[in-house]
């Protein structure tokens, strides 16, 4: 699988050890995320060129130890014994040396070629610690380098070790070890009786082994019998078990604790030979939390910067002029609208000589520049909103609401790990549910890991989100930031009592406690915040590009197709009469009842597709009638009455226009937005009906496909499924027949 | 400010103050750890944070008999714990 590279180097790190920025130092922008492979943990990988070698770099899980059994530690270790990187930089925060130390013996034992990044140095100078790097050097036995992550120092004598490490070549047992006093008398015996095994030492130290089995690791015990060729795996687990019992007897104490203890020990030796402290100051990252993560200002807190995010993001990208001496185009979003809708399809008509009214010019005009265009159109809201979640995740700020959150998570049956994949799925706004999804590998609980799967959907995922700027836009234009923050909360509230529900019915078990690091608050560099934007927003953008196209391409086939046998049948029967809008007909009795007619009832299938897609083919079903009915005005100077009408109704249009700010949407959003406005039909009730089972009915294909794939079962797949749908439909129908009754 | 020296860390055994579990602990005292009794996973990933027996801490939030999440500063570093994690570690002052 790494066909290309020379030399194939892994990172190794706990979380918040400064390991992404490393990463990104190392391999600039040439990157790439595997998206869902289904069978591994996604995992980042770019590379670097020296003189003459390319350097692939592998950026594994965050990790705080190789000893329990998340499935990112089982990654991480699997990686580093079966690819068999090259080289291994471990990075280790310089503030906190000693814990890492945990982490930096457990991958010496594993006996694999090891460089340490001592990152974060001038933190640790900054607090007036000081580290002798000699002597670290010495008490490890492998090379330690100092960088600062933030500023950039440090990566090129990094590289230069990486290159000197991995051409030594060695994968040789150094004879680094750990004391482990009282029990080494046994794990020389279990190392001998595993040294024998030809196939297991290959692939495993067997001294890193013998410490799994006593260390009653139950992924030892499995590496063990599935890497010996012959049977008796049985006989030699057996006597390990038995000398661990007969210490357990004669000490009293249980091998773990040993173990634990003098690598406690170990640690705490190097600290004393390596750190010298000044004196602590009070931290302000400690005053912060003070109020931070205080169970009300805590909450207070998570309130605001929520709100702020939405006021700042959508204000940025789509409301405030950003060239107010410009005319048209003023914010992004107004560019991008701007290009598609009038800059481009001008330019393929002419460059394709297409010919008015051909099938071609209406392909490329309607399915693809209109189609691809209303969902670029959103990518600067993408992006602005990455930008600031990405600010907050950096900052520290994301492990504070865990936090806050923690508590409440826990009376519906989910708990503080939940979140995270929860606000990677769109729990703050924007997101997406396929990486939330897998995000919750790092859940050991099968328990909440499902529940929380189920739920993710329901969280506003940056697709969801251009429908809501949509109908917002349309309909609940001046209400815009408090109708965003009560969807979140509506989101929440549905996820949080759906997973109760579930918790009680479908999926059952014990919870587990929360356990997470609160990182020092710190400023986020710059380049990282618009690197995620930009990552995501492309990640975006080729999502459109690929899946997007392609439904849409099918929807205009479903709209354009079958043509009618006479050339002069207005666009409303031929649409009526397409396959589309046969099938929205079809749904129309039931879905009456939430207010949906057949038109949104095509947007919604496409939905289902993908969320994207139901602005664009919203605008392509409600576009399409439009400009034909536009054409059909231009071309027939007869028939008074439609003229008359049509003007009435364009007069209309135009005094709304005005009604909806300008500043917010560009011309074809407002098209679209003015256009359900005067529609027939179209109310706030039934935008707001509309918004709510967009927020909730069933997620699209690829978050099907990889909850099928995380859960190991289609039934959770379809419960998912049938769930969501009915619940969204239920709410629809109650919002809109209540509204009815109320007026 | 209280000051978490690690190396100070393995005088446990016998101490005259009483032990108790976490959860009673006064906030914003400093304390040992004796005892944490969950399951092996857990355990890894607390000593990956710096949390194990002998580990001194200061306990900056919840404690006290309350519901809050716990906070807690060991050496520089701060974890947050489940209030019912709580009355899995056994601690001393």
């Amino acid at each position: 699988m790494h066909e290309h590279h020379e030399i194939l180097v892994a990172l190794v790190g706990q979380p918040n050890s400064g390991k992404s920025t490393v990463f990104n130092h190392l391999t600039g922008l040439n990157q790439t995320t595997a998206n869902y492979p289904g069978v591994t943990v996604a995992k980042k990988s770019g590379h670097y060129h020296d003189d003459k070698r390319r350097i692939e770099v592998v950026d594994l899980p965050g990790t705080y130890s190789l000893t329990s059994y998340s499935q990112e530690e089982r990654v991480t270790r699997d990686f580093l014994l079966l690819e068999r990187p090259e080289v291994v930089v471990v990075i280790v925060d310089a503030v906190s040396l000693r814990r890492h130390l945990y982490l930096v013996f457990q991958l010496l034992e594993l006996q694999i070629p090891l460089v340490v990044c001592l990152n974060m140095m001038d933190i640790a100078e900054r607090r007036g610690i000081q580290l002798n790097l000699a002597a670290l050097e010495k008490e490890l036995g492998v090379p330690v380098v100092p960088t600062v992550g933030r500023k950039g120092e440090g990566f090129e004598q990094l590289r230069q070790q990486i290159n000197k490490v991995a051409a030594e070549n060695t994968h040789a047992p150094t004879d680094w070890k750990i004391d482990y006093g009282p029990l080494e008398g046994i794990l020389v015996e279990i190392e001998a009786s595993l040294a024998k095994k030809e196939h297991l030492v290959e692939d495993f130290s067997p001294r890193w082994l013998a410490v799994k089995l006593l260390e009653n690791d139950r992924e030892g015990r499995r590496i063990i019998q599935h890497h010996t060729h012959d049977d008796d795996w049985e006989t030699l687990l057996e006597q390990a078990a038995e000398k661990l019992r007969r210490y357990e007897t004669e000490t009293g104490d249980s091998p773990r604790k040993t173990i634990a203890h003098r690598r406690n020990e170990k640690a705490a030796a190097i600290e004393r030979i390596v750190v010298q402290r000044g004196k602590t100051p009070v931290r302000n990252s400690d005053r912060i939390d003070r109020v931070a993560c205080h169970p009300i200002g805590g909450l207070l807190c998570v309130a605001a910067v929520m709100l702020l995010t939405f006021e700042l993001a959508f204000n940025i990208a789509d409301g405030w002029d950003w060239v107010p001496w410009f005319g048209g185009w003023t914010s992004p979003v107004g560019a991008c609208e701007w290009v598609f809708s009038d800059a481009l399809p001008p330019i393929f008509d002419s460059w394709l000589r297409l010919e008015e009214g051909s099938d071609l010019k209406s392909l490329i005009d309607d399915g693809i520049v209109a189609g691809v265009g209303g969902v670029v159109v959103f990518v600067p809201v993408i992006f602005f909103i990455f930008l600031f979640l990405s600010f907050l995740e950096q900052s520290g700020y994301i492990a504070r609401v865990v936090v806050v959150l923690d508590r409440w998570m826990r009376y519906f049956g989910l708990h503080g790990q939940s979140v995270l994949p929860l606000i990677l799925g769109g729990g703050i706004v924007g997101g997406c549910a396929v990486p939330a999804v897998m995000a919750t590998r790092t859940m050991r609980e099968p328990r909440e890991r499902l529940l929380t799967i189920l739920v993710i959907p329901f969280m506003n995922c940056g697709a969801k989100i251009p429908v809501y700027a949509l109908l917002i836009s349309a309909f609940f234009f001046s209400y815009k930031s408090v109708v965003m923050t009560a969807i979140v909360f509506l989101s929440w509230s549905l996820a949080l009592l759906s997973a109760w529900v579930l918790g009680k019915t479908f999926v059952r078990g014990t919870p587990t406690p929360m356990i997470i690091e609160l990182p020092t608050y710190q400023v986020p560099q710059i380049s990282d915040v618009l690197g995620t934007a930009c990552r995501q927003s492309w990640w975006f953008v080729k999502k459109a590009g690929t899946i997007i196209l392609m439904v849409n391409v099918f929807l205009w086939v479903m709209m354009y197709y079958p043509r009618p046998a006479d050339p002069n049948t207005d666009a409303k029967t031929q649409l009526a009469n397409s396959y589309a809008g046969q099938l929205g007909h079809a749904m129309s009795p039931v879905s009456q009842y939430a207010g949906f007619g057949w038109r949104d009832n095509v947007a919604l299938i496409g939905g289902f597709a993908a969320k994207e897609v139901i602005v664009s083919s919203l605008s392509t079903i409600y576009g399409i009638e439009g400009a034909d009915e536009e054409n059909a005005e231009e071309a027939e100077e007869a028939k008074t009455e439609e003229v008359v009408e049509g003007q009435a109704a364009k007069a209309e249009e135009g005094q709304i226009a005005e009604d909806v700010d300008t500043e917010e949407l560009d011309e074809s959003g407002q098209r679209l937005a003015v256009k359900l406005r005067t529609e027939e039909g179209w109310s706030p009730l039934k935008a707001f009906a509309m918004l709510l089972f967009v927020m909730v009915y069933a997620p699209c294909f690829p978050t099907c496909a990889v909850i099928w794939k995380e859960t190991g079962a289609v039934k959770y797949m379809l419960l998912s499924v049938v769930y969501s749908t009915t619940l969204a439909f239920v709410l629809a129908v109650a919002v809109f027949q209540i509204g009815c009754l109320l007026g | 400010m209280h000051q978490s020296s690690p190396s100070r860390e393995k005088s446990t055994s016998f101490r005259s103050e009483k032990v108790d579990y976490l959860i009673n602990f006064p906030t914003g005292e400093m304390g040992t750890v004796v005892e944490i009794n969950t399951e092996n996973e857990l355990q890894g990933r607390l000593m990956g944070m710096g949390l194990f027996v002998g580990s001194r801490f200061r306990l900056i939030q919840g404690g006290s008999s309350s519901r809050k999440p716990l906070l807690l500063a060991v050496g520089d570093t701060r974890i947050a714990l489940g209030s019912e994690l709580g009355r899995s570690i056994l601690v001393e002052k």
